[in-house]
């Protein structure tokens, strides 16, 4: 009997110092090419990766107190994830086209919809905002930004609002009338989404 | 009846004597000089085991402790990154409405220009 207490008491004490080690997070799978990550890091003169899967946004979202916190917070808690990489080169001419092209690819599927696409000659001068629509609900966003020495890729899984960016607005560098940008677009892709919709039903009638 | 050497002997050792004088004074002195020895209650376990036992808890509350202040560091670690992601995706939101300005601000010289020159070629 006494020597069962011991061996329980040995065995509740192991289980708690295991325990008591920090959790070894898993990395959140990037969406991104992580040939192409692997690439540009290395010929940036700095970058930031951000990977934040629904885990990490909903233990991070505990931390989130501070009164500035609570717009932020509310938005992340109902996402699947953040993903952000920041590549600042020293000079121009650090990434091609082609690399830009294979992360678009990523998004170039029926689901997603490009409401902003704006392009230079030498495609150095780059922008990109895709939607992923779900039944007529956002359900994703994709932001690529290309400048000569500078290049920034944002994927955010989950139902991201326009009017959530609305919120944002004025805080974290998140500027005013980014909202009527993004609800305008959000507005012409529904309308052609129904539009596509209705063509569809008038060609099927006999 | 012959009693032999051997029992006279230990009849003599056995023989009731009188304790030397003071004798109960001297006993009762010592007595109330020497603190009564404490009964370890034990529940039946030595002192060893208790130790043992203490360490373990004092180990279990510590670790849950070091555990409280690990969870709390990394949640400041990961509050600190979705600001960053945040930050960053306004940033690049900003970047991007810069850029559809631009190309808006563009479109309306191009088509302003035209309109410019087809009232002055019907002039």
């Amino acid at each position: 009997m006494k020597r069962t207490c011991m061996t329980i008491a040995l065995l509740l004490a192991a289980v708690v110092s295991s325990s008591g080690r920090a959790q070894t997070a898993q990395p959140a799978q990037s969406p991104f090419p992580v040939t192409i990550e692997k690439q540009l890091a290395e010929r940036a003169a700095n970058y930031t990766e951000v990977s934040l899967d629904r885990r990490m946004l909903d233990f991070a979202s505990r931390f989130m107190n501070d009164k500035d916190d609570a717009e932020g917070k509310r938005i992340v808690e109902k996402l699947n994830g953040v993903y952000v990489r920041s590549y600042e080169f020293d000079k121009p001419g650090q990434y091609t086209e082609a690399d830009v092209e294979s992360v678009r690819r990523q998004f170039d599927t029926p689901e997603w919809t490009s409401l902003v696409k704006t392009r230079s000659r030498d495609g150095s001068d780059d922008a990109d905002i895709y939607m992923k629509l779900v039944n007529g609900e956002v359900q994703g966003m994709f932001i690529l930004s290309a400048e000569p020495k500078e290049l920034t890729f944002v994927y955010i899984s989950g139902p991201i609002r326009p009017e959530d960016l609305k919120d944002l607005s004025g805080n974290f560098g998140i500027p005013a009338d980014s909202y009527g940008l993004a609800v305008k677009e959000k507005d012409k892709a529904q309308k052609k989404a129904a539009k596509s919709t209705d063509k569809g039903q008038q060609e099927g009638q006999p | 009846m012959i009693e032999d050497a051997f029992e006279k002997d230990l009849r003599e050792q056995l023989r009731t004597r009188e304790a030397p004088g003071g004798f109960a004074d001297r006993v009762m002195t010592r007595v109330a000089a020497k603190p009564a020895r404490r009964r370890w209650p034990g529940f039946g376990m030595p002192v060893w085991r208790w130790a043992v036992a203490a360490l373990l808890v004092a180990g279990m509350v510590l670790g849950s402790v070091e555990h409280d202040r690990e969870q709390r560091r990394e949640g400041e670690r990961a509050r600190e990154q979705v600001l960053l992601a945040l930050r960053i995706t306004g940033a690049t939101l900003r970047d991007v409405q810069e850029k559809v300005d631009a190309e808006s601000g563009q479109e309306t010289r191009k088509q302003s220009g035209g309109m410019d020159r087809e009232g002055q070629a019907q002039e």
